[in-house]
């Protein structure tokens, strides 16, 4: 009974969860300039799915392949720039003794507190100064730090026995060995959370890729596809949410693969 | 671990690569614009082919569209600051105000005096004299709009009321409404007559046309002109439209529809600029030849409207002036003209365009409305959009039941206080 009750909410939660989701995708087919369906005409007679391939080929100035590989090639650097970058600080402040290592690692965590536009600036400034404004550089560097993904990692180096370090020490592996063949092996479960987090994080974001790149070859799928939400005029739902789709998809198919990383994530913090 | 090397070192060639290309090569124009996605791909071949063509003709010239579809100013004053402006800079009369009076702008009436294919005269001189100070010129208009009011014919028709035309007050206003919203047996509205989306940059013509404004003539502050009279007057009317006679939709439903309802044939009325008709073109329940325009009503002896504007402006260090004062002037040239307006997308800034365009019966209704329309305060003062924010919060208050007159004065104080720290 209790099972069935539990099951029964979770079901309903879920369906509540969705229901975004859906709605999403039924009016992505109705027809194309359609307006917003009431719910009970939610499901479209004749589903309109010439607005993927309106959205897809009949935009000549949107290079919508282009978009895929950007966004792409831009996630998997960030995720595995920032997984060794993070590693590597995380293992440093896990491992090593050093005056101060404490009151640097709160600052890190300091920079936590700090909303994303507050440092945009200083960071569009810089990346200017370097040259790197509407280049790969641009869209990838400034990501592949990350204050969250070091203190993530840190505590769940700490919770690996220092046994193990001493151990290969003693069998003569240096600091960047024990890094490599002792902590981060054991650190699956935390480093495929951080790289969840990333992957999400860089694969919807809008306003750095937008600020960093001017060319439309360099354009991300989340920028890129958002000509659709128009500033002018009415904005054309029906494909304004099959562009959302589209960019959804890979998200959706990332998530089921590393859902339970998310779950774990949430607890690596707390055990040790 | 070598994985490791082999991918920083991938990464460092790949990053360096990308840097593009310096040094001599031919000068590639950036030119800004806010983009959208095209109804029509091949209006959109069609324009880039006149890109190409400009290349041709210009050997030893590039040009790369930028389009920014979304925080458009944002963006650019960023650029600004980061000294990575465009080469050419589409420039809203909306937020123009914010470009010109920074000083950031190139004067471009040098150029406009030394070369002998261009020609001031060529265009409309109160759309010419909205990103003009005195003497100088900061941007070459490209097209603009006047904002009119929309009557969709056949819904007048269907309900026996004649068109409008010409002169008419608020009241004249209000009774055609009244008889153009419609109700079914149970009392549901099956039509209304006037669209009202709660959009400052539109509803700003009822207040001129009640002898309002919302600046002070200098556009220094609010206060003593957001608050008057007229205004009370004008606001109370557009509340008691949507709240009293209920002759236009409230905004939920108008923004739970997500369509324009007048495109979608389903108000009778609306006002708006000119960019709607290329909506209307391939709106599936308005037909074109149903599309009627006018001049808004006023309580004035003449009706006044605002006109929004699209110029093309060069950042002051620019590295590439001449070049691009050779793209602008291609950009308001006849030629390129004459094809970008087929879009129905506003109306261009040269009167010979214009004219040409203008054997449309419709078309020659928007230019004489021309003649008195102004363009809005967003082009001449910095700031401007933070006015625009709270008058539509203002709107949204009297809207759900506050009082116009305390709102109104509330509004014009919270913006005078905000001028005054900016």
């Amino acid at each position: 009974m209790k099972k069935l009750l539990s099951y029964l909410t979770m079901t309903a939660l879920a369906l509540f969860l969705m229901a975004p989701f859906v709605w999403m995708i039924f009016v992505s087919l109705q027809p194309s300039k359609a307006p917003i369906p009431s719910l009970g005409q939610l499901v479209p007679e004749k589903p309109a799915w010439s607005n993927y391939r309106l959205v897809l080929v009949e935009q000549p100035d949107l290079p919508v392949l282009r978009f895929f590989f950007n966004s792409a090639f831009v996630t998997c650097s960030v995720v595995i720039g920032q997984l060794l970058i993070s590693s590597l600080a995380a293992y440093g402040f896990a491992r090593m003794k050093f005056a101060g290592r404490d009151l640097i690692f709160y600052v890190f965590l300091g920079s936590l507190m700090f909303s994303g536009p507050v440092t945009q600036l200083p960071v569009y400034l810089l990346v200017k100064s370097l040259g790197w404004l509407d280049t790969y550089a641009a869209l990838i560097v400034p990501g592949v730090s990350s204050a969250f993904s070091v203190f993530l990692l840190r505590q769940a180096f700490q919770s690996i026995p220092g046994e193990l370090d001493e151990a290969a020490r003693l069998d003569g592996a240096g600091d960047f060995r024990i890094y490599w063949k002792v902590v981060m092996p054991l650190s699956g479960a935390a480093l495929a959370t951080c790289s969840a987090f990333s992957f999400f994080a860089v694969w919807t974001d809008f306003f750095w890729p937008l600020l960093s790149t001017n060319s439309t070859t360099m354009r991300t799928l989340e920028v890129g596809l958002s000509v659709f939400k128009s500033s002018y005029g009415t904005t054309n739902w029906p494909l304004e949410m099959a562009a959302t789709v589209l960019v959804m998809i890979p998200l959706l198919v990332a998530f089921l693969f590393s859902q339970r990383y998310f779950t774990k994530g949430i607890m690596i913090g707390s055990i040790k | 671990m070598r994985s490791v090397v082999v991918f920083a070192v991938g990464l460092a060639v790949l990053l360096c690569g990308c840097k593009g290309a310096t040094g001599t090569g031919p000068v590639v124009l950036h030119l800004s614009n806010w983009g959208g996605a095209s109804d029509d791909p091949e209006f959109s071949r069609k324009i880039t082919a006149l890109y190409r063509q400009f290349e041709r003709e210009n050997p030893g010239i590039k040009v790369e569209i930028e389009s920014v579809p979304d925080e458009y100013v944002q963006k650019m004053i960023l650029s600004f600051v980061a000294d990575a402006a465009p080469d050419v800079m589409s420039l809203d009369a909306s937020s123009a105000g914010v470009f010109v009076n920074n000083g950031v702008l190139m004067d471009l009436a040098p150029f406009a005096k030394g070369d002998h294919g261009f020609r001031v005269s060529d265009f409309w001189p109160n759309v010419m004299a909205i990103d003009s100070r005195d003497q100088a010129i900061y941007a070459i208009p490209g097209d603009f709009t006047p904002l009119v009011l929309y009557y969709n014919k056949k819904l007048f028709d269907n309900a026996h009321v004649p068109y409008p035309g010409g002169h008419w007050t608020f009241d004249d206003f209000l009774q055609t409404a009244k008889k153009l919203t419609l109700k079914d047996k149970d009392g549901k509205v099956t039509q209304y007559g006037f669209n009202f989306p709660n959009w400052m940059p539109g509803w700003i013509v009822w207040l001129w046309n009640s002898g309002g404004d919302v600046l002070n003539p200098d556009g220094k502050s609010a206060g003593g002109a957001l608050d008057s009279d007229k205004n009370v007057q004008a606001v109370t009317f557009l509340r008691d439209l949507v709240n009293v006679h209920k002759v236009a939709p409230n905004l939920s439903q108008t923004q739970s529809r997500g369509v324009d309802p007048f495109g979608n044939g389903e108000t009778a009325m609306e006002i708006s600029g000119h960019w709607e008709m290329s909506g209307f073109k391939t709106a599936p329940r308005l037909k074109m030849s149903d599309v009627g325009v006018t001049e808004v009503p006023t309580m004035l002896p003449q009706s006044k409207t605002v006109m929004y504007e699209v110029g093309f402006a060069i950042p002051k260090n620019a590295r590439h002036p001449a070049e691009a004062w050779k793209l602008i002037k291609y950009l308001t040239g006849h030629g390129f003209q004459q094809t970008y307006q087929t879009t129905g997308i506003a109306v261009c800034a040269r009167r010979d365009v214009a004219t040409e365009r203008a054997k449309a019966p419709r078309e020659q209704l928007f230019l004489n409305i021309v003649p008195t329309a102004r363009g809005p305060w967003g082009a001449q003062v910095v700031g401007y959009d933070f006015v625009e924010q709270e008058g539509k919060k203002m709107m949204e208050r009297v809207l759900a039941g506050a009082d116009p007159k305390q709102a109104l004065t509330q509004t014009a104080q919270r913006i005078d206080s905000y001028f005054k720290v900016r």
